[in-house]
C-alpha cells in the first residue's frame, strides 16, 4: 500500500517499467498550466509543460525573439506600434 | 513598396524587431534582405515580406549591393545617428574582453566567501537540534 499521502489526487500517477519488467507507479507533483499569452490569454506553443524548468536549455525555455511572453501575432503587433511611435 | 534600399523592420522569428535594407526581389513572396549583420545583427538572407515592416527611410544603393555598400550608404543618409545604432567597431572588441575578466576575478572571492561562511555555520546547529527533537 501507499503512504496515505500518495494515495489522494494531488500528486500525478506515472507507470513506469523497471528493468526487470514489473510496472511500477511512480508519484509526482502535478504539471503547472500551459504558459499563456500576456495579452490575448492564448496558450503558448513551443514551451514546455514541467516543473524543473532548469533541466532545460535556455534556448528551448521560451522563443527567442523580443516579447517571449506574447503569442507571435501580439508580438508583430507590438513590434508595429513600438515602430509608429519612434515615426511619431 | 518593397525596392532595393527600403529600409525595414523584422516583425517574426529571431531577429523580430531589427533593422534591415531590402536588396533585391526574389520572388512574389520573398526579397533578399541584409543589416548588414555587423550593424544591426541581422543576418544576409532571403525573407518573406509579410515578415518585414517598411520604414519611410530609404537608401541609394543598387539591386544586390554588398554590405560594406550598404554601411556607406547608412553613414551617407545619417540614419546611425537617426536610428540610433551602433556602428561596428573591430578594435574595441579585444579590449572588452580584457576588462570583464580583470573585472571578474577580484569581484568573485569577495562575495562568494563571507555568504558561504555564514550558511554553514548557521545550517549545522539546525540539524543537530532537529535530531535531538527527533529522538
Amino acid at each position: 500500500m501507499p503512504r496515505p499521502a500518495q494515495r489522494s489526487s494531488k500528486l500525478r500517477k506515472l507507470r513506469i517499467k523497471t528493468p526487470g519488467g514489473r510496472v511500477k507507479v511512480r508519484f509526482e507533483k502535478r504539471r503547472p498550466g500551459k504558459p499563456k499569452c500576456a495579452k490575448c490569454k492564448k496558450p503558448l506553443s513551443g514551451v514546455p509543460r514541467m516543473r524543473k524548468l532548469d533541466r532545460v536549455p535556455k534556448s528551448q525555455r521560451r522563443p527567442e525573439r523580443p516579447y517571449a511572453n506574447l503569442c507571435p501575432t501580439c508580438a508583430r503587433q507590438q513590434i508595429k506600434e513600438k515602430i509608429y511611435k519612434l515615426a511619431g | 513598396m518593397l525596392e532595393p534600399g527600403r529600409v525595414c523592420v523584422k516583425t517574426a522569428g529571431r531577429e523580430a524587431g531589427r533593422y534591415c535594407v531590402v536588396l533585391k526581389k526574389l520572388d512574389e513572396n520573398f526579397v533578399l534582405v541584409t543589416g548588414p549583420k555587423s550593424l544591426t545583427k541581422v543576418k544576409r538572407r532571403k525573407c518573406n515580406i509579410e515578415h518585414l515592416e517598411p520604414l519611410e527611410y530609404k537608401l541609394e544603393i543598387k539591386a544586390g549591393a554588398e554590405d560594406e555598400e550598404v554601411l556607406k550608404a547608412y553613414e551617407k543618409a545619417g540614419l546611425i545617428e537617426k536610428l540610433k545604432l551602433q556602428p561596428p567597431k573591430a578594435e574595441e572588441k579585444p579590449k572588452k574582453a580584457e576588462k570583464k575578466a580583470k573585472e571578474k576575478k577580484p569581484e568573485k572571492p569577495e562575495k562568494e566567501k563571507p555568504k558561504e561562511k555564514p550558511e554553514k555555520k548557521t545550517k549545522k546547529p539546525e540539524k543537530a537540534e532537529k535530531k535531538k527533537t527527533k529522538k
